[in-house]
């Protein structure tokens, strides 16, 4: 009797470099259950000490290319927090619009690029493209994310690594006229985004996603008056909810024997799930009317503990993403330059913003000189890692019937459920099955 | 405005011989290039590529090449004679040059005319900045062969 063993070197279509290596003993007990994680940031944490507080948030945006707002932003605000900053209306309108940018083209991509193509049986979305059927669907899924790039290339002048957005406020700001047209494009693209949660929920409505449940605890921001993007409380759906910058003492990371990585854990509980279905579970009531609508329409109902219903939640915010900006770019109507000003001054601070794959925290201490002392980063694929390997442990056992083959993809499928974004340059993640018996 | 020729350069400067393209991408913006022919540093690119030719008539990709020729072995290829996909280094999401050629193609978006000059690597190797003695000989000569193509190419109608 020997053991089975699910072992994937390389993991396509995830951001950055991880492995599976499962062990599956005699009597179908899962031996070992790992996703093995490159964690960049603590370089990051390190280097960021003696740099001036400016250079934090220029510095953390290239932690990452898919969701580089989402850190630009937590240290931004976490600077700001530590130097007692206020800023403008205006600023946290902009910066709302700039992250929500980054959603649309990250949630697109994995919607139908990463995660679709396994649903409905592609090897990628290249091949996807090749079915007639489906073309014009990757046409309007690039014509989306390209809005995405677009709004962010509008505010801040690049795709990826921001130029504008600074401590304070924004160094320029975008024209009224060019705002109104990306409403105009936002507009157009809604039917798209629509489609897209009946297309999630028809995908992941197949055997045997729905029969995989599992409950555990959902952590995110909670918004006071609209869905949480770049503030709000963190909470939970067991009943945690405490100001966001007290998230080092709720959300710990700790050693488990026989394991090498951090494990994360809310505290006095076990592990939790980040991102798109924590978020609409905890905050279903702040999506838009029509995001909520739809929502219901395919049958979704917060909460939902099925990991399998997140690419349903990412369209459900992708609908948000773009009624929400839509309302922003009202709001913010034509914008006025204005200087940041502030006093450079000793302090901590600590921050929290939703990246599109979940609670992204920054903080740490800045000496008189504004210079930084000590910072944190702790990104949200690190949060999911303990909890995707409950994942494993809880829902392999119920697929043993599957082939090798079958079971690793499915294994696969169940990592990207967490869209993970483990940044870092190289290319190539690992999953490994073995079954004994 | 659009230039008329687009020189599209990749590689990630941080695993050693991959960046040639990009090495290659600075001996070109310092040599004398024709009217309306613009260089760009791409990085790895994927998708991207087919926002970076939006518009464009005529593009020239520069990229690493591992078919098993010996490094510095400089190879030209055209729209329509593509090379293997796994020729090429993988870019984001396992997606590269060839698969964004490919995906594309499909959505009606090529250029009108595309010619790919890959030139042959040794290592790829990951967090190491420099190319190999043979990989950087061939930057030379693998921007004689870009600038070579481009003229040909902006000769033609």
């Amino acid at each position: 009797m020997s053991d089975r063993r699910i072992f994937v070197d390389y993991i396509a279509r995830t951001e950055g470099d991880g492995a599976i290596d499962i062990v599956i003993g005699p009597n179908g007990e899962i031996k070992k259950a790992r996703w093995e994680v490159w964690e960049p940031p603590r370089f990051f944490e390190a280097f960021l000490i003696g740099r001036k507080y400016d250079e934090i948030p220029e510095m953390v945006q290239r932690i990452c290319g898919i969701c580089p707002h989402g850190h630009h932003l937590a240290a931004v605000r976490a600077v700001e927090r530590a130097m007692g900053v206020k800023v403008s209306r205006q600023t946290t309108l902009l910066r709302e619009l700039l992250h929500y940018g980054d959603w649309l083209q990250s949630h697109t991509l994995h919607v139908y690029c990463l995660a679709v193509p396994d649903y409905l049986g592609y090897e990628s979305v290249l091949a996807m493209a090749g079915n007639e059927e489906l073309l014009p669907v990757v046409k309007q899924a690039l014509s989306l994310k390209r809005l995405g790039n677009d709004i962010s290339v509008l505010i801040q002048g690049n795709e990826i690594q921001n130029r504008t957005s600074v401590v304070g406020g924004f160094t320029s700001v975008p024209d009224g006229s060019e705002l109104r047209k990306i409403k105009e494009r936002l507009k157009e693209a809604k039917d798209f985004a629509l489609a897209t949660v009946r297309l999630a929920a028809k995908v992941a409505s197949q055997d045997p996603y729905p029969e995989l449940v599992r409950k555990c605890e959902h952590v995110s921001l909670r918004g006071e008056d609209r869905y949480p993007i770049n503030e709000g409380r963190l909470v939970s759906t067991e009943g945690l909810d405490v100001p966001d910058w007290e998230y080092p003492e709720w959300l710990i990371e700790k050693h488990v024997p026989g394991c090498n990585c951090l494990h994360a854990i809310v505290k006095g509980r076990d592990s939790f799930m980040v991102g798109p279905l924590a978020r609409v579970n905890n905050n279903f009531d702040l999506l838009s009317k029509d995001a909520q609508a739809i929502a219901r329409e395919v049958g979704f109902s917060a909460p939902s503990f099925n990991p399998f219903h997140s690419i349903i939640a990412r369209g459900v915010e992708i609908t948000n993403a773009i009624d929400r900006a839509i309302e922003l770019i009202d709001e913010i109507g034509d914008p006025v330059y204005e200087e940041p000003k502030y006093e450079i001054k000793a302090g901590e601070g600590y921050a929290v913003t939703e990246a599109a794959r979940g609670i992204c925290c920054h903080g740490g201490k800045i000496d008189k000189d504004g210079v930084c002392q000590a910072w944190d980063i702790v990104a949200p694929t690190s949060r999911n890692v303990y909890n995707l390997e409950k994942d494993f442990e809880y829902f392999v056992p119920k697929l043993l019937n599957l082939s090798d083959e079958e079971l690793t993809l499915k294994c696969e499928m169940m990592i990207r459920n967490y869209d993970p974004c483990q940044s870092c340059a190289t290319h190539s993640i690992k999953v490994n099955l073995r079954r004994e018996g | 405005m659009k230039p008329d020729l687009l020189i599209i350069c990749c590689g990630n400067l941080y695993s050693s011989d991959d960046a040639v393209g990009l090495h290659i991408a600075w001996r070109l913006k310092k040599s004398n290039l024709p009217d309306r022919v613009q260089v760009i540093e791409a990085g790895t690119p994927g998708l991207n590529l087919l926002d970076l030719w939006e518009g464009i008539e005529k593009v020239v990709i520069v990229d690493a090449v591992m078919s098993g020729s010996g490094p510095g072995t400089i190879h030209v290829f055209d729209g329509g004679s593509l090379p293997p996909r796994d020729f090429l280094p993988l870019c984001l999401h396992g997606f590269n040059v060839i698969d964004a050629i490919d995906m594309a193609r499909k959505l009606g978006r090529l250029p009108a005319e595309l010619r790919i000059i890959g030139v042959e690597i040794l290592s790829e190797e990951a967090f190491y900045e420099g190319l190999s003695p043979q990989v950087a000989a061939a930057v030379p000569t693998a921007c004689e062969k870009v600038l070579e193509e481009a003229e040909k190419m902006l000769a033609a109608p």
